[in-house]
């Protein structure tokens, strides 16, 4: 029996065992492909999901905004006057004349 | 070999086949070479197309990565900070599938035992009816939802759903609009942007500041109580970019349950009233724009005038000469209509035109007025609309129109969007010389004429009162003159003016602080102070000191008559 033929020629059986690791390489870099991709739905649903809480979440905040409540709890609770225009000054009106004249 | 090579194994038929075709044809290679290309090429297409679909073709940002906004039916409207003034909720409803209902009476029991409000007899009509569906109640919060799942009732189901929700109820209503059970815009910016706010599923931010809104409401709501009034209307606008920072209409609605009628109507675009005096602010524009009156000039004003048979006369009459500043200050309407008769008909219809009165506004919100002027101009219309009367306008268009005359001259179109303004640039309708002259004859009227209590002390308030008698809708005569409008339009600082407030009551009632008064000064004006005072730190506007130098000599105007050298401030 010849033991000549084509088929088991040195480098088909290269080939063969290249294909053998190829494919055990393949398979696992599959497997972590859809591990990766399982792990990126998840990802994505959980964002999606605190993103839908987020906006919930701003709709009550503008509720509890609402001026005409805030403005009854202050009210209630604080007593805050508007700020009233004499309150308010410049670093300019410091050194106004009138300003220098009352420190004598 | 080869020969012998291939007989010598048994076992392989193919290969004798092989041989044997190959031996029949004349030449063997080019047909093994062939299948050999045609598989190979085959091979390299596959390859080219994995290579497309993975590498080429792969978007990451594609199907799975969509935003909450792409989820939602209908995109956010924010004001101009940001904050919510419209967003959609997600909601579950309760249906129910009668025939999978097991029993329909304790079903029925259970739920009107959880909502009082629905009817336990309605409850099991509906769940024992042969309908394949039926609802029992939409929008439900997350807890309810909780509860329902907690009874274990077979055959009742939730429906995802979306609503529309305005966290600020009626502050906004007016404007923001509202849409009806499948999210379809109705009035205001909700119709006006429907296809936007679907589509681009972005926020919409409006140039509403919500904070300055809720003071002119408050304030509004505070004063229509206060005088009685019928109605009431507010604005504030930034007088440089044409931007609406407030929009008021009293009465207004939950546009979570629109009413229909009065409440509806947004009065400061829709409506289109006679402004009384606040129009001497375009007559003095006018007059001194087209330099056929000055500052230094004077009026006669000791007697009314007639026009055929009608009489003009001064709501508090000086009855003696009066410098054109007096006039302004004042409100005398025997001044004012000489100086429209000294400028003409003509000169009136053109400066009108000018600035927009003769036709309705453009606005996001869709809903505007018409404005009402008369078909032929005579002298007699060019002498009663001098001083508002004979002429309809929005109240847009006068805080508009009054913005160009503070500003500098320039004339835009109002919006509601934030930094979107396509008419920034404007056009010029009077020169700046005249502009300024109008603002020191504005804050002369606040600190010494009939605006004194709209004057907030410390912001150099500039503003004009208007008391319009009101016409009678059927026979089109001006009825009894405790009905009126009373309106106050004033700027803030006037030296370089940021802001324009209007207020307008609809039939205020004198009381007793008033001594009785209800016109514009007197019922506008404390309305327009406290809005002011109220919303410029909000809006960042810093406090002047209205006694230094400075402030003085770009206030200055001299009053006096017979032009003494006598000046007040």
């Amino acid at each position: 029996m010849q033991i000549n033929y084509p088929l088991l020629r040195r480098s088909s059986l290269f080939a063969l065992i290249a294909s053998f690791f190829l494919g055990i390489g393949l398979y696992h870099l599959k497997h972590k492909v859809a591990t990766v991709e399982r792990d990126l739905r998840h990802t994505r649903t959980r964002i999606m999901e605190i993103n839908e809480s987020l906006h919930i979440l701003r709709a009550e905040w503008g509720f509890l905004n609402n001026p005409h409540r805030l403005q009854k709890l202050n009210e209630q609770y604080l007593h805050l006057k508007p700020v009233n225009a004499k309150q308010i000054s410049s670093l300019e009106g410091m050194n106004d004349e009138r300003m220098k004249g009352s420190k004598k | 070999m080869y020969q012998a090579a291939t007989l010598s194994n048994p076992n392989s038929r193919l290969q004798a086949f092989l041989h044997n075709r190959q031996e029949s044809s004349s030449s063997p290679m080019p047909r093994f070479t062939l299948v050999v290309v045609l598989f190979m090429l085959a091979f390299t297409a596959i390859g080219f197309r994995l290579f497309w679909v993975m590498v080429l073709s792969h978007n990451p940002n594609n199907a799975q990565n969509k935003s909450i906004y792409s989820m939602l039916e209908r995109a956010d409207i924010l004001d101009r900070n940001g904050d919510v003034l419209a967003t959609n909720l997600i909601t579950f409803s309760l249906y129910a599938r009668p025939n999978q209902l097991i029993d329909s009476e304790k079903a029925a029991e259970k739920l009107s035992k959880l909502f009082p409000d629905l009817n336990k007899q309605v409850l099991q009509k509906k769940l024992s009816s042969r309908k394949p569906f039926v609802w029992l109640k939409r929008n439900l919060t997350p807890r309810q939802q909780e509860r329902i799942n907690a009874l274990g009732l077979v055959g009742v189901h939730f429906q995802k759903e979306q609503k529309r929700i305005y966290p600020h109820e009626k502050l906004m209503a007016h404007v923001v609009g509202y849409t009806d059970v499948d999210g379809k815009g109705l009035s205001g910016i909700e119709r006006k942007f429907q296809g936007t706010l679907q589509e681009k599923k972005e926020p919409l931010r409006l140039s509403l500041d919500l904070r300055v809104q809720h003071i002119v409401r408050d304030a509004l709501v505070r004063g229509m109580q206060e005088f009685r009034a019928k109605k009431a209307s507010g604005m504030v606008m930034d007088v440089n970019t044409g931007e609406m920072i407030a929009m008021v209409s009293l009465p207004d609605f939950d546009p979570h349950k629109p009413s229909s009628g009065e409440a509806i109507f947004n009065t400061n675009t829709l409506g289109v009233y006679e402004m009384g005096s606040i129009f001497k602010i375009f007559t003095f524009a006018m007059a001194l724009d087209s330099k056929k009156v000055t500052l230094d000039q004077g009026f006669d004003a000791s007697q009314p005038l007639t026009f055929g048979k009608f009489k003009i006369k001064d709501y508090r009459p000086k009855n003696r000469w009066l410098s054109v500043p007096e006039v302004f200050m004042y409100s005398s309407n025997i001044g004012t209509v000489k100086m429209a008769m000294k400028v003409g008909t003509e000169g009136q219809k053109n400066f009108f035109e000018k600035i927009g009165f003769l036709q309705p506004l453009k606005t996001e919100i869709g809903e505007n007025g018409v404005p009402m002027a008369p078909r032929e101009w005579h002298d007699i219309n060019t002498a009663t609309i001098s001083y508002g009367y004979g002429m309809a306008v929005s109240p847009l268009q006068v805080i508009n129109g009054v913005a160009a005359m503070v500003n500098g001259g320039i004339l835009r179109s109002p919006t509601l969007l934030l930094d979107n303004n396509n008419d920034r640039e404007g056009k010029r309708v009077i020169s700046a010389a005249t502009s300024e002259k109008l603002r020191r004859l504005l804050h002369l009227t606040v600190l010494h004429g009939s605006g004194t209590k709209g004057n907030a002390p410390g912001y150099l308030v500039g503003g004009k009162t208007g008391s319009a008698n009101k016409k009678d809708d059927h026979s089109n005569n001006y009825v009894a003159k405790d009905k009126h409008r009373a309106i106050f339009v004033a700027a803030f600082p006037m030296h370089d003016p940021k802001y324009i407030t209007f207020v307008m009551l609809d039939e205020p009632h004198g009381t007793s602080q008033t001594q009785g008064f209800s016109t514009g000064g007197w019922t506008s004006g404390p309305i327009t102070k406290e809005i002011i005072e109220k919303a410029a730190p909000l809006l960042g506007v810093l406090p002047v000191d209205e006694s230094s130098p400075k402030i003085q000599a770009a206030m200055r105007l001299n009053i006096s008559p017979e032009g003494s050298a006598h000046a007040l401030r």
